[in-house]
């Protein structure tokens, strides 16, 4: 997870998810927002994304899910529905990439999705039914104050079929209250209680009370991995996180463990696979250094193709379609919610062994980024025999 | 006469996707048929689960074939011919075996709500396109038979095999490479002629196509290693069993050296190491080895390239050197080993495609095939060129209409013309396909010979025996030719993108520029090359005027470019001879209806050009002729506010404008570094271009001064 400051015109600064979630530029809309679209076979093995998608329009949604299970590319989706539905629809978001998609799903649909953030939403709404500004704490006009709100709006009843939120985690609860109350007889929530970055988060079951929510459907991340490369990535699965539970039903090569030489060998290993299969490439690099050498070889060999670097440092997050054909260099931070064909991790021996939970976690997510291969790779210094002794075996894991 | 309109059910979301994925809508587990409505919708099973979306499904009779139903009737189960149940008796009938989706006319849902949501998950998957859907909740349900149906054998079922069958089908459809030989390899395997498959094979050097993957030839047996590796990657590509690549290529390796020699299993065992390679990464794939292993190189890819979206970028952008045969084995082999229910919409073809392949696929693989379907003839598959695009028909119905390619117009150009003789030789050299030929062409007189051999002329043919040399005359020419056989031989097989021959170019600059700009003629090869020679050769000793930022000589008149126009004080005197003599040809052949007495020389170099510029109206007569030197360059032409006209100012050639051409459209040569070449941009050197044009008014003054009207 990855913050960046989102300024807003008040002057506040909060801070704002970054989504890792990409928009090629010549889609629009649902597709482009969307991870590559699953066949019907794929799709109907994974019985809480189809159940996220039969949910009829006309009643409430909860939706609970990790970075890269989906739910913004599914908030456009239900969006986009109820907008269709029923012409008109406000969404709460304040994920840019979410209000662009949307932006251009409303555009090429003529329909009419308000994308906008809790506090002006409130802002407007309020205004628009009483004549005044809500009541906000005397020192800060971003606290509103729901019970005093609850209070001037006695009586007034729900004016929108619907409504829809994004990042609920990271709105008051208070907001909840009075959106099921007020504005719409039936919400969308789409939340994930390990994501909130903000002081007056909801948990889980605050939102679902306050909202008037059916009991959530839990998504879990939605990686499509070979049942080969599941397998190594569950080898580094510690017991509180979801496991890739969508595996693909096509087989795979086994993933393989590589040492090589020097850095140059390193290079020609993600030439050679680039110019074999094309495709999306990942390569997961511990130090900045070598992200940036690994870039500048890769660039000098394919002058035409597509060889990016992308960090948190460099907050160019958007700018990249890290899923169109072409080389992308990245950080084990930077991983989440991605997805390559295939994944070569780098500097092995800076990430195993795992000591921690947190070193195993970071291990599973950047194994389950790969579709279709991985590769470890180590060198030119050798693994330490408690990083050796810490790999999955040789069925798992090739030498 | 009673026969039934549409037999109907009532089924959910998920079952309507199952069959929208697979073209089938199959039996519910555990029945060997679908009991539906007689003009009227049936229940398929109880209520529809939890928030699955009920989904009305009516089938058109007229789309199935007339099988032997069970037809519940007077309260009990009869067995009759479809056309011979009469709705008005029969409520329900059991169809025995699967549904065509083609044969579905119509789906409804109960609510707008439901449609909206129904075609939003469709969205979200990539391999299924919904049809439109009708909001209706009026029509009443049949009543469910209270009688269970009797135990039907099913008549109409697919077989495991047909989808691989069907997937290959769909992608070699899909890929067929554009040319005439390569269609007529696939309108024989789709029509099993094994005597059509042995020639057209042969004819683009890939004959393991006469085992295609839908028909096993038994009596044939394979020739080569490249035809057991091939039968070998069907077998396991074909097979239901899901291998990792490095399996499959361990698979298809065991079974392709089974019967083989042991030069063959050496081979073999080369190929599957060097693919193990491939997959981990330490080797790449050799495309140059598309004449010695084409089939082992069109499954490397296939290994390495795991779904068959992937074949869209690869052929259009990063593997656009791939020969056809490899990439049209690679793609139909890809689309036999993942299945039709594998493939997104885009490789599934039009309606029409969907609905006879499926068929087709069904009479090839299947025991039922000899039922009959009312809409798919039994007509052998076909092709022919429509509008610039290949049509494929099959069954009596048109499946596939695509457009020809570069490729394909070299196929059918004619290369007695000189344009295209020209650019093919110089395609050849480019792509260096030993295609060329050199002739030796002798005008009439003795030609000495020397050396010890002899020579002997004998029907048509000059024998020579030992060594001679003969001196060539002065006119005797070698030159280069092109071995039309061995060229249309390298257009069908050989890798690489070509440019369209002349005059087949893209459309825009298809139609001779003459026709879009009135009053244009371009005459190529006005000059002969001797001519070029000795005219630059007089231009090269005399003096340039650097006065504009390009060299100029004029004659004849001085051109005054900033006032724009020529006085009687600017007479320079007669033209030189070489220039009166092309002014004279250029009259005397109808192409100016005045003599040109003025004559300007322009110099081009590199990224020079000219602004667009319509030749001064008040100087100048109608008729100006451009004739170019030493390089072909374009010159854009474009009318007040329209398209602009491209056009090529070939060598040696005059390009003459009179009337419109001459008066309302501006000329242009634009200033860049490259041209287009036959077959990429190439650097500009030095273009020396020759204006002839006729001064108005002024009359060329004679030897005593006094001025005389211009001549004719």
């Amino acid at each position: 997870m990855t913050l960046v400051p989102f300024t807003q015109s008040a002057g506040r600064v909060i801070f704002a998810m970054r989504c890792f979630v990409v928009v090629p530029s010549a889609s629009s809309g649902l597709e482009g927002i969307s991870v590559r679209l699953p066949t019907w076979d794929e799709l109907s093995s994974d019985e809480e994304q189809l159940e996220v998608l039969e949910a009829p329009l006309d009643q409430a949604l909860y939706v609970i899910g990790p970075p890269g299970s989906g739910k913004t590319s599914l908030a456009v989706w239900r969006g986009e529905a109820l907008a269709e539905l029923y012409g008109q629809i406000p969404v709460i978001t304040y994920n840019r990439m979410l209000r662009r998609s949307l932006q251009l799903v409303a555009d090429d649909n003529d329909i009419s999705i308000r994308a906008s953030t809790m506090h002006s939403y409130v802002w407007r709404d309020f205004r628009a039914r009483t004549g005044n500004e809500p009541p906000a704490m005397p020192k800060d006009s971003f606290a509103y104050r729901w019970e005093a709100i609850s209070n001037d709006l006695v009586g007034v009843r729900p004016n929108k079929e619907a409504l829809v939120v994004d990042e609920g985690q990271d709105l008051p609860v208070g907001f909840f209250g009075y959106a099921s109350q007020f504005v719409a007889k039936a919400l969308t929530v789409f939340a994930d209680e390990e994501q909130a970055i903000s002081g007056n988060h909801s948990t889980i079951e605050q939102i679902q009370r306050a909202g008037g929510l059916p009991d959530p459907i839990i998504l879990s991340e939605n990686h499509r991995n070979t049942p080969e490369v599941a397998r190594v990535a569950e080898h580094f699965h510690t017991g509180r996180l979801p496991t890739a539970t969508v595996i693909r039903s096509g087989s795979g090569d086994v993933p393989r463990l590589i040492r090589t030489k020097d850095h140059d060998s390193t290079i020609s290993l993600i030439i050679n696979e680039f110019h074999n299969r094309s495709g999306s490439i990942g390569v997961i690099v511990d130090q900045q250094a070598v992200g940036e050498a690994v870039q500048s070889s890769v660039r000098e060999l394919l002058p035409s193709n597509r060889v990016d670097r992308y960090s948190y440092e460099l907050q160019n997050d958007d700018s990249i379609d890290v899923r169109s054909p072409g080389i992308t260099v990245l950080n084990k931070e930077s991983v989440k919610g991605q997805e390559f064909d295939t994944v070569f991790v780098l500097e092995l021996d800076r990430f195993i062994p795992c000591t921690n939970d947190a070193e195993l976690r970071a291990m599973y997510m950047m194994c389950a980024r790969a579709r279709d291969n991985l590769f470890l790779v180590c060198g030119p210094e050798p693994l330490s025999a408690d990083a050796e002794a810490s790999l999955p075996g040789h069925e798992v894991l090739e030498r | 006469m009673f026969r039934p309109d549409w037999l109907g059910l009532v089924t959910d979301n998920r079952r309507l996707f199952d069959a929208l994925e697979d073209g089938w809508l199959r039996p519910l587990p555990s029945q060997t048929g679908s009991i539906v409505g007689v003009d009227s919708y049936l229940r398929e099973q109880g209520e529809v689960e939890g928030n699955r979306i009920p989904v009305r499904i009516r089938l058109d009779v007229a789309k199935l074939p007339d099988l032997k139903v069970a037809a519940f009737r007077h309260n009990q189960w009869e067995t009759m011919p479809l056309s011979q149940v009469a709705p008005k008796e029969v409520a329900a009938v059991l169809w025995p075996g699967v549904l065509p989706f083609f044969s579905v006319s119509e789906l409804t849902v109960p609510s707008e709500e439901h449609r909206i949501r129904l075609l939003g998950i469709g969205k979200r998957i990539s391999n299924i396109e919904i049809p439109e859907v009708r909001v209706d909740c009026k029509d009443e349900e049949a009543l469910v038979p209270s009688m269970p149906p009797p135990n039907a054998e099913a008549t109409l079922t697919v077989p495991m095999a047909e989808d691989s069958i069907r997937g290959a089908i769909s992608m070699a459809l899909w890929a067929v490479p554009r040319i005439d030989p390569w269609m007529n390899v696939l309108m024989a395997s789709l029509s099993f002629d094994s005597r059509a498959l042995r020639r057209s094979t042969s004819q683009v050097n890939a004959t393991w196509w006469r085992f295609p993957p839908w028909a096993r030839p038994l009596d044939v047996e394979p020739d080569d290693v490249q035809e057991r590796v091939w039968l070998a990657a069907l077998e396991v590509l074909g097979s239901t069993d899901r291998l990792a690549p490095r399996e499959v290529a361990d698979r298809i390796a065991a079974e392709a050296s089974k019967d083989g020699s042991a030069e063959d299993g050496s081979a073999v065992e080369e190929w599957r190491r060097e693919t193990i390679g491939i997959l981990r990464a330490a080797a790449t794939i050799q495309h140059q080895n598309w004449q010695e292993h084409p089939v082992g190189l069109a499954i490397q890819l296939v290994l390495s390239r795991p779904e068959p979206s992937a074949f869209k970028t690869w052929f259009d952008e990063d593997q656009v050197n791939l020969a056809p045969a490899v990439a049209w084995s690679a793609a139909t082999l890809c689309g036999l080993f993942h299945g039709y229910k594998q493939l997104s919409t885009r490789f599934r073809g039009k309606q029409d495609q969907r609905e006879v392949v499926a068929v087709q696929t069904l009479r090839m693989c299947s025991d039922c095939g000899s039922v009959d379907w009312p809409s798919i003839s039994s007509d052998p598959p076909g092709w022919r060129r429509e509008a610039g695009n290949f049509v494929i028909t099959w069954g009596g119905r048109e499946i596939v209409s695509k457009q020809e390619r570069e490729r394909g117009k070299w196929y059918r150009a004619d290369l007695e013309t000189e344009a295209v003789q020209r650019e093919a030789v110089a395609l050849a050299k480019t792509m260096d396909w030993r295609c060329l030929a050199r002739v030796i062409s002798l005008g009439q007189g003795d030609r000495p010979f020397s050396g010890s051999g002899h020579l002997e002329v004998r029907e048509r043919t000059v024998k020579v025996r030992g060594d001679i040399e003969i001196q060539m005359s002065v006119g005797d020419e070698v030159e280069e030719r092109i071995d039309r056989d061995a060229f249309l031989r390298f257009v069908t097989v050989a890798p690489g993108r070509l440019p369209a021959p002349p005059a087949m170019q893209s459309p825009i600059k298809s139609d001779r520029p003459e026709c879009r700009i009135p009053g244009l003629k371009l005459v190529d090869g006005f000059l002969s090359e001797a001519e070029e020679k000795e005219i630059l050769d007089q231009i090269n000793r005399s003096t340039w005027s650097c006065e504009l930022s390009r060299r100029v000589q004029h004659y004849g008149w001085r051109y005054d470019y900033t006032a724009r126009q020529v006085d009687p004080s600017m007479h320079l005197g007669p033209l030189p001879e070489w220039a009166d003599r092309i002014a004279r040809r250029l009259f005397d052949e109808g192409y100016v209806a005045k003599l040109p007495d003025q004559v300007i020389v322009n110099e081009y170099k590199s990224n020079q050009g000219i602004a667009p510029h319509i030749d001064s109206k008040s100087s100048f007569e109608d008729g100006v002729a451009m004739i170019s030197l030493l390089e072909t360059w374009e010159m854009w032409f474009r009318k007040f506010r329209g398209d602009k006209v491209v056009v090529k100012l070939e060598r040696c050639g005059a390009a003459i404008i009179r009337g419109e051409a001459r008066y309302a459209w501006r000329h242009e040569i634009p200033k860049r570094k490259t041209e287009p070449g036959p077959v990429r941009r190439v650097p500009r050197h030095r273009r020396v271009s020759l204006t002839f044009r006729k001064v108005i008014g002024v009359s060329q003054p004679l030897q005593d001064g006094r001025l005389v009207e211009g001549q004719g």
